[in-house]
């Protein structure tokens, strides 16, 4: 029993692994780990990989040389693959188990927010209707207000975005958050908007997902201090979204 | 194998299919740290397979179904010039660096030297054609950016591909297991061709799996335990700077193919030859490709292999640095 677990533990992780995968893209949450553009290459090399599996249960006879070396030597080597084999196992059978999630505030902060993942080049829908700023993500929202922070230029224009609660160093406010993702989570950088909603505490938590319509403030005339801030006219917890990760 | 194995691998299949189907329907996720650091490692798990299968792939073609002859007879036999070719097989081989691994195992497997396999493994991530077109859209011409990565990572994996060639036992390089698995090669062992498949499949996938798996949990617990701002503090600083984003380039572990989209917001923070060096140190030393490297290479390889892509990632990252 052992000795068949070390000997397949690749091959369980690979096929379990492969599997996983499929049931991701199955679901369309493989978008909660990488970028949309590798979901073909995914699916091809995890249909692949089960294929080998299928061959390899057919026709694999097992090692022809038993490892040789000097005792000592093989024991430890043993106790590593037995520790590496249980490792793997319980990776696995964690990941088949538990429900895909997005990335919480939790890296959310450990990231700088707004340092990395700004659209430098943002222009500023100006020649379009009002109506064109509502279909902005906090990525674009964030990306303009690092480059203008007049409030005029803000007066009359609605936000209507989708992300994340994050905790903010203000009481009244909350920080509407977006990951955006270049290739997988891993490369993950946070990207938000302050929302003024005194007592948002009592209404919603820490990493719920929300809709936020409404217009901006500037920052003095709301008694924080500094910069611009969504006063919601319409907030309310909404789904995860299809894609939880900007692209 | 026997006769039970495929109607149990089915079994396994139908099991994984319908847990994922249970689990989903029945279980939450949890919240915070732990989970955060499951979903960083299983990111890093998913985006990898398929290049892992890709290489996996590849190895089982070069040492099946290529004849060895072949892969040696139009090779020049001047060591220079053989590995100066061998680093250009990421052209027509476009597999990110992880992939790489099984494929330059595959090599040795059909006689490759050490030194001209880990030219291949180093050269191959930044001759890549994708690498290549993705660092262009990204940075063009732009202070240098995608020429000194081109010519800086082929230079380097020539470096190291030279010194390794000077090992006077160079089967020392590598760990006991694989140099043992080179002498008896599974093509040797085995009768028909779907034997030799499957002995490479289950051999492999269980070299590089475990390495993959601990490797992107030890990447995924450094990117939750190390706050980002304490590495982009040092983003001014000729020589800081380029050790900052080389600590980063080893702690995210991103593709070689995108790591350029992912570097490019910093550069307005960073100086060029930082960019530099994380666009070469990266794709060649990371947490995920350390654990890769420890299936087939000896740690005291491993570290002779970061230490000189390391220093002349630095070297050329500070040099730019004070031209650019």
């Amino acid at each position: 029993m052992w000795s068949n677990l070390l000997r397949f533990r690749g091959a369980f992780a690979i096929v379990a692994l492969a599997v996983l995968s499929l049931t991701l893209a199955f679901d369309g949450t493989l978008a909660f780990y990488i970028h949309p553009r590798y979901n073909i290459f995914t699916i091809s090399m995890g249909i692949i990989a089960v294929g080998l599996a299928v061959v390899a249960s057919v026709f694999y006879r097992g090692e022809d040389h038993p490892p040789t070396g000097k005792h000592q030597h093989r024991q430890s080597t043993r106790t590593i693959e037995k520790f590496s084999a249980l490792l793997v196992t319980g990776f696995v059978v964690l990941a088949i188990l538990l429900p895909p999630t997005t990335l919480s505030s939790f890296t959310a902060t450990n990231r700088a927010f707004n340092e990395g993942a700004l659209n430098t080049e943002m222009q500023a829908p100006t020649g379009l209707s009002r109506e064109a700023f509502a279909l902005l993500t906090v990525r674009d929202w964030a990306s303009l207000i690092s480059q203008n922070q007049d409030p005029a230029f803000y007066r009359g224009k609605t936000v209507n975005a989708v992300g994340t609660v994050s905790a903010s160093d203000e009481r009244d406010v909350f920080l509407l958050t977006r990951f955006v993702v270049t290739c997988c989570a891993v490369d993950a950088q946070p990207v938000s908007i302050s929302v003024f909603l005194p007592g948002w505490q009592e209404d919603f938590a820490v990493d719920d997902w929300v809709l936020v319509g409404g217009g901006f403030q500037s920052a003095g005339l709301l008694g924080l201090s500094e910069g611009l801030a969504v006063v919601p006219t319409e907030i309310g917890k909404t789904e995860v979204p299809r894609e939880p990760y900007l692209f | 194998m026997r006769k039970w194995a495929p109607p149990l691998l089915l079994a396994g299949l139908i099991a994984v299919i319908a847990l994922r189907s249970w689990s989903n329907q029945n279980l939450e996720p949890f919240r915070g740290q732990l989970q955060d650091l499951f979903t960083l490692s299983l990111a890093l798990l998913v985006e990898s397979l398929p290049f892992i299968v890709l290489g996996i792939s590849l190895a089982i073609v070069v040492q099946v179904f290529i004849p060895p002859s072949w892969l040696h007879s139009w090779l020049p036999a001047n060591p220079f010039a053989r590995r100066a070719i061998v680093s250009l097989f990421g052209i027509v081989l476009p597999v990110c660096e992880c992939g790489n691994v099984p494929l330059a195992r595959g090599l040795m497997g059909r006689g490759y030297s050490v030194g001209d396999s880990l030219t291949f493994l180093l050269a191959a991530p930044i001759v890549n054609p994708i690498t290549i077109v993705t660092t262009y859209q990204a940075f063009g011409f732009d202070n240098g950016i995608l020429v000194a990565r081109i010519v800086g990572g082929y230079v380097i994996a020539n470096l190291l591909g030279w010194l390794l060639s000077r090992h006077p036992d160079p089967e020392k390089l590598l760990t006991t297991r694989f140099a043992r698995e080179c002498k008896v090669a599974p093509a040797e062992k085995s009768t028909s061709k779907w034997e030799q498949v499957s002995s490479l499949f289950i051999s492999e996938s269980t070299a590089l799996m475990p390495a993959l798996t601990v490797g992107a949990l030890i990447a995924g617990a450094i990117q939750v335990g190390v706050p980002r701002e304490t590495l982009l503090a040092l983003g001014s600083d000729p020589l800081i700077s380029v050790l900052a984003l080389m600590a980063l380039a080893f702690v995210i572990s991103v593709c070689a193919s995108v790591d350029a989209f992912y570097i490019l917001p910093f550069a307005q923070t960073f100086l060029p030859g930082s960019i530099v060096a994380f666009l070469v140190f990266g794709p060649l030393i990371d947490v995920k490709m350390v654990a890769l490297l420890r299936t087939t290479y000896t740690m005291r390889t491993i570290g002779l292999l970061a230490a000189v892509v390391g220093l002349a990632s630095l070297l050329l990252g500070t040099v730019m640095n004070s031209v650019v």
